[in-house]
């Protein structure tokens, strides 16, 4: 058992040396997830959670899609009358275009409130 | 004389005759544009005929200029045409030289020149002013009136017409630099009869001493009847022979004359040999009887009877007897140009300016010169800086045309167009031209001048965008709905601006459209359209509201955008209104990018190995809401996948807490063990919340193959095919909006070998009110219900995770960290590197340790 232990630090001495040489270092990642260091806050989801708020001085149904076309979200947003939604979105996901009646406004997924008037 | 003495004598003939050849390129004169004028000048006198002529015993009576009665009495050249080119006098001054060489027959200064007029008895009605000089008279070109008669013969008329002049300079003392020996030149003109004109030959001054004398010349050009053409450009007018002896008496008759027109020929530069760039100063003109022998230089020495006799004979063909117009000078051939530019204001500013082009959308631009029979005369395209220029045109009435067509001299003239999206705007020169024919096309008529300023303005037309509206519910009898001005718009180009919107057209599926509060129906509506002012973006800022017809169609509006040159687009734009009389149904997908995927372990409380694939569910939800954006169901999809697991597990999930489970009605759930009870509507039984039981054991759902353990997850195991089940859940009319639904935060669960109190979630997320709540804290779990912390362990490890995209699973055993490379990075960074570990991108996967369907 005492070489065996040995023989484990051996190797993860010479995969941290040669890791050393690598152009990029990264953190040494773990054998198996329960050597994982996971902070303590994040719950694993893989979309963020945006709140919308959409106003408009016309009837008309308000769309948000990505760039290639995904419609995340449709929904009537009638003129004068704001409108909030939830939306959760693919955490990978850094921008999106909301249209309304032909109008189209780009954003940022940089912040969890967005604002989004059509006048 | 030997015969080889006759070759020889031959050959040096021919040697002889090619090294004195002269060059023969003039061009005859067919064409005359003169301005005729009423002088004031005036003389009357009378006197008797001229001494030793057949008329000087009689007494007449002499009227010059206005006494002449005519008011045509001076006939300036203005230009002429000459090989279907015109040209135009230049301005340069010059001097006039007779240079006399006394002969047996006429010493000292002798002026003999002849006046275009009216015989009338004794009385001679003489159009030209009075000028007894010759210098003077032939100075310039001032009178097509008068002439010399007989310049160059020393004797043969009996009438006494005969002179002493041997050679006639017209000199330029200061020179001319010859910008093009190809269009520049002088002309020389004769009266007579069609083919009876007069020889001689003339050459061009190459230098002068300081008194103006020539000291060289160019070749000599040498002039036959022939070369004045068959055309007289003048017609046949009777004139009068008069003469001077001496400086001090009047002109006087020796002979009168039957009408007789004007020829003439004119000589290019060029056409004796020289070249741009050279100096000339004049040019001269001897009698036709200089021998065939004499070259340039014999042409400097005028006294030299060799070559100039004083014996010419003025009544003998080929010798002195030109009758030369009074007419002197350098000639330019005729030119016009101008400019195209992109005139994006067109003529509201009554220029017509701009940036210089010379291409449309990469399309070279020509200007094709037209004559009068629509045959191109030439073409040129136009220059980068937008300029262009023929710099040799005939006379005439003559049209510049515009085109991305390039005509071919000789041929028919192309169309006269440019691509559709571009326009004529601003080519207002011309004869006749108005702003409202701006076509492309500028008629001139040539002239004495050259003409410049002819300048196309032509500019992009704006574009009318096309729009179409969301779906609404038609309204119904007589019901304004408002478009929104947004849903127009345009633009223009290169500066311009859209300054208004023409609905050119009655609205398609509308019972009427109101227009800036007046209403028009289909039989008001103006033939002509309505034109509405507009912002920049070709929004319209006057209201705009249809009454749509009833019933599922859609209102069509067509109209152009107007630019601020007063152009509209060259195609329509157009609105669609779309109107259903159908309640409006608004459907939204999540996960909006197809499947998602859950991934359970499934030995909690006690850890698993994090292969995640004890549980494998694809999952999608298909939320319909009303026009309020009230949901009115949710259908999903579940497609069980893989189980790799020896326990019998069940699945569920539960909704949002402010949904109210008597509010729902659920059908679709599969459930075959006795362990889930459910209220009527297919909610869970004994739930606060509305919780939904999709399955309850797996292996009812998916047969167990025989080898491997649990459903695909074994790769050497037969491959089963997913479980589709689909679950409808109905909600109360106009209950729940988007976010009281929250499906984002669905709460899945799996139910842990058919004991329904043992519950796997997702972390954090809580357990439903039929979980052993005892479990908690248990073996590896963590969980701690004081704080809502669940389903994690002591250093946050998840027994289930949910993937916004279908998730390809590990294979039985392997942990996900070494199948999906990136996974660890992702939890490690807390979810901000590689948030996408799970897409199928080179450098994330280990292939080896992902199931693979076969």
């Amino acid at each position: 058992m005492r070489k065996l232990q040995l023989l484990l630090i051996l190797i993860v001495f010479l995969t941290a040396s040669c890791k050393k040489d690598r152009e990029v270092p990264v953190q040494p990642l773990p054998d198996s997830m329960e050597q994982l260091n996971v902070p303590a806050d994040f719950d694993w989801k893989t979309t963020h959670e945006y709140n919308f708020t959409f106003t408009s001085s016309s009837d008309g149904i308000v769309t948000v899609v990505s760039q290639n076309g995904t419609v995340f979200h449709k929904a009537m947003l009638s003129a004068g009358q704001e409108l909030s939604v939830k939306l959760s979105l693919p955490a990978y996901l850094e921008n999106i275009q909301v249209k309304q009646l032909g109008r189209i406004v780009e954003r940022e997924l940089n912040q969890n409130s967005i604002e989004i008037n059509f006048q | 004389m030997k015969k080889n003495s006759y070759l020889k004598i031959l050959l040096i003939l021919i040697i002889t005759s090619i090294a004195t050849v002269d060059l023969s390129a003039q061009s005859a004169i067919t064409e005359i544009s003169a301005t005729t004028s009423d002088l004031p000048d005036s003389e009357t006198y009378s006197a008797n005929g001229a001494t030793n002529s057949g008329l000087s015993g009689n007494t007449y009576t002499y009227k010059f200029g206005a006494a002449s009665g005519f008011n045509d009495n001076q006939l300036s050249l203005d230009a002429f045409e000459a090989d279907g080119l015109g040209y135009r006098y230049e301005g340069v001054p010059v001097e006039v030289f007779f240079r006399r060489v006394d002969n047996g027959n006429v010493t000292g200064v002798r002026d003999l020149l002849f006046y275009f007029g009216e015989v009338s008895g004794s009385t001679f009605k003489l159009k030209a002013p009075y000028e007894s000089n010759m210098e003077t008279a032939f100075t310039g070109n001032t009178n097509l009136r008068r002439g010399s008669d007989n310049l160059f013969s020393n004797g043969g008329d009996g009438n006494g017409n005969n002179n002493n002049i041997e050679r006639l300079d017209v000199v330029v003392s200061a020179g001319i630099e010859l910008i093009s020996a190809e269009g520049q030149g002088y002309a020389l003109m004769e009266r007579g009869g069609q083919n009876q004109h007069d020889a001689f030959v003339t050459a061009v001054i190459l230098s002068v001493d300081g008194a103006g004398n020539p000291t060289s010349y160019s070749n000599v050009i040498r002039v036959g009847s022939a070369d004045y053409g068959t055309t007289n450009p003048i017609p046949n007018q009777e004139s009068v022979v008069l003469r001077r002896d001496g400086t001090t008496e009047v002109l006087k008759t020796s002979t009168t004359l039957g009408p007789q027109g004007i020829g003439g020929i004119m000589f290019k530069f060029s056409d004796f040999g020289l070249t741009d760039g050279q100096t000339v100063y004049g040019y001269s003109v001897a009698a036709a009887d200089f021998p065939n022998s004499g070259g340039a230089a014999d042409m400097v020495d005028y006294t030299n009877t060799s070559y100039f006799p004083l014996t010419t004979n003025g009544t003998t063909a080929g010798q002195g007897g030109i009758d030369m117009i009074a007419l002197t000078g350098i000639v330019r051939e005729i030119s016009i140009s101008g400019n195209v530019f992109n005139d994006i204001s067109g003529l509201t500013n009554n220029l017509v300016d701009g940036d210089p082009i010379a291409a449309v959308e990469s399309n070279e631009l020509y200007v094709n010169l037209v004559n009068e029979l629509g045959k191109v005369v030439q073409s040129v395209a136009v220059a980068a800086d937008g300029s262009y220029g023929f710099d040799a045109v005939p006379l005439g009435e003559l049209k510049l045309q515009l085109s991305l067509l390039e005509g071919t001299p000789g041929d028919n003239a192309p169309a006269i167009n440019l691509i559709p999206e571009w326009a004529y705007v601003s080519d207002k020169a011309g004869t006749g031209a108005t702003p409202q024919n701006n076509d492309g096309e500028i008629t001139i008529f040539i002239g004495a001048q050259n003409v410049s300023g002819l300048d196309f303005g032509i500019q992009k037309r704006p574009v009318a965008e096309t729009t179409s509206l969301s779906p609404q519910q038609n309204p119904g009898g007589t019901v304004f709905v408002t478009v929104p001005a947004t849903s127009f718009g345009g633009a223009d180009f290169d500066g311009g601006t859209v300054t208004d919107i023409r609905i050119d057209s009655y609205p398609i599926g509308a019972e009427a459209i109101k227009i800036d509060g007046v209403t028009y129906d289909f039989l008001s509506f103006p033939a002509a359209g309505i034109t509405i002012p507009a912002n920049l973006s070709g929004e319209p800022e006057q209201s705009i509201e249809i009454d749509p017809a009833d019933g599922d169609l859609t209102v069509t509006i067509s109209y152009y955008t107007i630019d601020n040159a007063g152009y509209e687009s060259s195609l329509p734009g157009q609105v669609n209104v779309p109107f259903t009389s159908a309640p409006i149904i608004i459907e939204n997908n999540y996960p909006a990018t197809g499947y998602g995927t859950l991934a359970y372990e499934d030995l909690w409380p006690g850890k698993g190995d994090y292969d995640f694939n004890d549980m494998v569910i694809d999952y999608r939800f298909v939320i319909t809401a009303n026009g309020n954006n009230m949901i009115e169901s949710v259908a999903a999809t579940f497609i069980l996948k893989a189980f790799g697991a020896s326990y019998e597990n069940g699945f569920g999930f539960q909704l949002s807490e402010a949904i109210d489970a008597a509010d729902l009605t659920v059908t679709g759930y599969e459930l075959t063990e006795d362990i889930i009870t459910l209220d009527g509507n297919g909610t869970e039984a004994g739930q606060s919340k509305p919780t939904i039981i999709v399955f309850d054991n797996a292996y009812n759902q998916m047969a167990y193959p025989g080898t491997g353990i649990g459903v695909n997850t074994t790769p050497e195991a037969t491959y089963v095919t997913p479980d589709t089940m689909n679950i409808l859940i109905n909600f109360a009319s106009n209950q729940y909006d988007f976010n009281d639904l929250d499906i984002a935060n669905f709460n899945p669960f799996i139910i842990v070998n058919l004991n329904r109190e043992v519950e796997v979630h997702l972390p954090d997320y809580l357990p439903t009110d039929l979980a052993d709540q005892s479990l908690f804290g248990q073996w590896e779990d963590a969980s701690n219900p004081a704080t809502a912390a669940y389903y994690k362990t002591a250093n946050n490890l998840p027994w289930a995770i949910n993937i916004y995209e279908s998730f390809d699973y590990p294979i039985e055993k392997q942990e996900i960290i070494w199948a999906h490379l990136k996974f660890a990075e992702w939890a490690t960074s807390g979810g901000v590197l590689f948030p996408n570990w799970y897409q199928n991108i080179s450098g994330f996967r280990n292939d080896a340790l992902i199931y693979e369907i076969p």
